[in-house]
């Protein structure tokens, strides 16, 4: 049950028929890189051949391997050791990185891309080399040279590891309650003494690389309380000797490690820094802008963690896909009452029928979403037009906690469906659903709980730049709404979508008013505020299907008019024939299905919130605890 | 050293193959396009020989436009150069034909020490280009390799045969074809896939072969495909339930009237 399967014909259509890579290629940046469209597809193609050749095969095995710590050395599943020089020799560990210090310099859309893929074929792995990246980014953007030159080339060849440091026991949402300080050292410029703990570490320590790079965020003495006093520092598992190699102990320790529900492949460390008073770390930037920087790692991680999500329910719903066409049981709806009646697949049961769409629906929806976004930061990094960049880098902002939030909470509902999908197999370590759903439930977790992403796009993301950006981005899905609705196969949609999208904004406006409010109806927001982002992943995920099924409406006609399939028996003909028939109708099919069965959630939340009950607040609960 | 590839384009091998009834090919719509398995053996190879020895790997393949795609995964993974033969003219080559271009662009290409090539493609599994080539050029040959070690003037080889392997030397030139177990074919890395794109490929037809009309593709052909067909669907098996002595009379009887194998 080692294979890995993607819809790689949907993956093409959103890279090539619906976001087209040929203007990312006349961007200056990868002009001069000299990337064209071929050679981006190539490299989707390879990365999904590791995917599927190397990391596939040993996802069960580094699961059932799991981590460990054997008196304080982490040790990773040996079945990962390998396969990780692959990867990182081959360059997928520094894909969109800087080419200056030996990063492939590619458009974030490839990373997308085969992100899916790695995280689809293998989470636990792909997380090692995927936080080194974004560590190494951080200084990259916010590092000295002399930290550049130290940490950078090493960390993009993955001969180091990267890690981010942020929670602490009493510090997780919360942040700016973090303890871990930072001491001046005398007569050591930028250099610190870093006392501390930190908890659920993802890749905390590894026994593969020659040393771990941790970004750790510390207070200096003296400095202001919460988040406004927080340094990041580079900390170094072993110190850096003067030629740059890797040397004694940094007095890192990790006691202990977490047993978790999933991704056991990937430590989850708790790490001690300076229980010997001889941990040194250096300062990044500016003292009291450590959570800036390190906004800039989260957001990437928040990405990633979205796109991890999606992945593996798109693996999930490919498993009860092939499941359902083989696995044979009870006969057609249609027969129930001939004790004779064939035995068919369970495919060809409605209520199968209705978990398959719904799967496909919202693993194509949350597709389209991410690789939007994933070009989104393409044009905000590297459009050649200054108005274009800053619009795109707004869009990006904005739909960060969507991405995230949404695509990891669906995406655990999407692999607990295909777990449904199997029966009683499903729940059974044989299949790979089992691994898939277990794996997939931290993803609305880490990173930032969805909560606080709601909170984020709530109290941060709409109202960022007097609400501007939110008003830019609905005047573009307007537009293109627009464009839908003038085309006939997808103008109900277009109506349904635009519905939902002046409901979600009469919610949004709702909101803004009753944080005026002195009653409990002032908690409406808050309380509702995952209601909200919801909503706008629903309809956004709608809208993107809408578009996309215009597309494949007209090259599904173009078929149809070049094979002269002119009436229904034709057409079903065709569809049996033509693969590519096939798939565009299916598209189109999948759209409709999303506007009828799946897009409604947004009109019941809406009342549901409308109603402004605070039922929740009041003295409710039984106390538990004395 | 120069080493030569023979590389086709095939479909990935998870593709479900569709016959339409009276084509003589494949339903080749929505399907992904690969580097033949065995070929990659073959690649591999020619790249660890010149990483070893130095010299260069040219690749060749005689295939449409689309079959740039394989090409461009050989020379990312290291081959230095490419020769991709197309045209009308090759239209409908068979195995006979597609040997006789690929032979004609050998030795156009002349100097080599070595061809290497897949011991079979994996979409029609005739398993005949690679000798045929030989034979053309007038060159020995050994198929089902699976070791080489290249010496001065020879290669030593192993191969597969029927319940043993067999080890013999061969004189260079000659060809080998690919089995696996030869080696671990590398992943095309990025800088590789990058750097493919400004390696040189040469595209030739058959005019520039010197090859007539009636020498290459339908015209040049042995063989033709008359038709395609998909196996016959497998019937649905017959289970038999009842105590022994009632169910084996009646299965009996069914062996030897229907199945008639008894």
């Amino acid at each position: 049950m080692a294979d890995y399967k993607v819809d790689l014909r949907d993956v093409k259509f959103v890279l090539n028929e619906y976001l087209g890579l040929e203007k990312l290629c006349e961007f200056s940046r990868f002009k001069e890189l000299d990337f064209d469209a071929d050679m981006l597809n190539d490299m989707m193609q390879q990365g999904l051949k590791f995917a599927q050749e190397t990391l596939a095969p040993i996802n069960k095995e580094g699961d059932e391997a799991g981590a460990k710590n054997e008196n304080g050395q982490v040790i990773v599943p040996k079945c990962y050791h390998e396969p990780y020089w692959t990867y990182v020799n081959n360059g997928w560990g520094a894909t969109t990185s800087n080419p200056e210090y030996g990063g492939m310099g590619l458009p974030e859309i490839i990373n997308t891309c085969v992100g899916e893929f790695f995280s689809g074929s293998n989470c636990s792995f792909a997380m090692m080399p995927g936080l080194t990246k974004s560590a190494a980014y951080v200084i990259d953007s916010c590092g000295s040279d002399e930290q550049k030159e130290k940490y950078l080339e090493k960390m993009y060849t993955g001969v180091w590891a990267g890690t981010m440091c942020l929670t602490e026991p009493q510090a997780g949402s919360d942040v700016g309650a973090s303890k871990t300080m930072a001491y001046p050292i005398e007569g050591k410029e930028n250099c610190y003494k870093i006392v501390g703990n930190k908890q659920f570490i993802t890749f905390g320590d590894n026994n593969i690389t020659e040393n771990v790079i941790h970004l750790v965020l510390a207070r200096t003495p003296g400095a202001p309380a919460g988040t406004r006093g927080i340094g990041l520092f580079i900390v170094p598992r072993n110190k850096i000797n003067e030629d740059g190699s890797s040397g004694e102990s940094n007095d890192v320790a990790c006691p202990s490690i977490e047993h978790k529900m999933g991704i056991h492949g990937s430590p989850t460390c708790v790490l001690n820094f300076g229980d010997n008073d001889n941990c040194e770390g250096e300062l990044i930037g500016d003292i009291y802008s450590g959570m800036k920087y390190m906004f800039i790692m989260m957001n990437e991680e928040r990405l990633m963690v979205g796109m991890q999500g999606m992945a593996m329910a798109g693996a999930a719903y490919m498993a009860a896909l092939k499941y359902s066409q083989e696995r044979q049981q009870g006969c057609h709806i249609t027969k129930m009452r001939e004790p004779d009646a064939p035995k068919v697949t369970i495919d060809q049961h409605p209520d199968v029928r209705r978990m398959l769409m719904t799967m496909k629906a919202y693993t194509e929806g949350m597709r389209a979403l991410l690789y939007t976004t994933g070009q989104y930061i393409d044009y905000g990094h590297w459009s050649d037009d200054e108005e274009e960049k800053k619009k795109y880098s707004g869009f990006v902002e904005l739909l960060t906690p969507i991405c995230k939030a949404y695509c990891s909470d669906t995406a655990f509902r999407v692999t607990e469906m295909a777990m449904q999908t199997h029966g009683g197999y499903g729940y059974c370590s044989e299949y790979p659903v089992e691994q898939y759903c277990s794996d997939t439930k931290i993803t609305s977790i880490y990173e930032g709980t969805n909560a606080i992403q709601a909170l984020d796009l709530l109290g941060r993301k709409l109202p960022m730049k007097g609400g501007s950006v939110m008003m830019s981005f609905v005047q573009e899905i307007n537009e293109r709404l627009g464009k839908l609705k003038d085309n006939e196969a997808t103008a109900d949609m277009a109506a349904r979508l635009s519905d939902a999208l002046n409901k979600t904004q009469a919610v949004i406006m709702k909101f803004m008013g009753l944080s005026k409010e002195k009653s409990l109806q002032a908690y409406v927001p808050f309380i509702n505020a995952c209601d909200l982002l919801e909503m706008l992943g629903d309809f956004l995920c709608g809208f993107f299907l809408a578009e996309e099924a215009a597309i494949a409406d007209g090259k599904f006609k173009a078929i149809c008019a070049e094979k002269g399939a002119s009436d229904d028996a034709a057409v079903a003909a065709l569809l049996k024939d033509s693969e590519e028939a096939k798939f565009y109708y299916s598209k189109v099919q999948t759209a409709d299905f999303f506007m009828n069965n799946l897009l409604p959630r947004v009109h019941w939340k809406e009342s549901a919130i409308n109603n402004l009950n605070t039922a929740c607040m009041n003295d409710v609960f039984p106390n538990l605890v004395d | 050293m120069k080493t030569i590839v023979l590389i086709k384009q095939v479909p990935d091998t998870e593709t479900k193959v569709k016959v339409n009834p009276g084509e003589t090919d494949i339903n080749r719509e929505g399907i992904n396009l690969v580097l033949n398995p065995y070929d990659e053996f073959a690649a591999e190879e020619a790249i660890k020989i010149k990483e070893a020895k130095g010299g260069e790997v040219v690749v060749c393949t005689l295939g449409e436009k689309k079959a740039e795609e394989a090409i461009r995964t050989a020379l990312a993974m290291g081959a230095d150069r490419a020769i991709r033969l197309d045209g009308e003219a090759f239209a409908g080559s068979d195995n006979y034909a597609t040997a006789k271009a690929l032979a004609k662009a050998i030795e156009k290409e002349g100097d080599y020490d070595l061809i290497l090539c897949g011991k079979q493609a994996v979409d029609d599994d005739s398993a005949q280009v690679g000798t045929l080539v030989a034979e053309m050029l007038g060159i020995p040959s050994a198929s089902l390799v699976i070791n080489c070690e290249v010496g001065d003037g020879s290669v030593t080889i192993t191969r597969e045969i029927e319940g043993g392997n067999q080890e013999l030397e061969i004189a260079m030139p000659c060809l080998l074809t690919a089995q696996k177990g030869l080696n671990e074919p590398r992943y095309p890395s990025l800088p590789g896939i990058m750097k493919a794109k400004r390696k040189k490929l040469d595209v030739l037809s058959a005019g520039d072969l010197g090859l007539g009309a009636d020498e290459a593709g339908a015209a040049g052909s042995k063989t033709a495909i008359k038709e395609l067909s998909m196996p016959p669907e497998r019937k649905a098996g017959q289970v038999f339930e009842g105590e022994p002595e009632e169910i084996v009379p009646k299965v009996a009887q069914l062996l030897r009237e229907e199945a008639k194998v008894i």
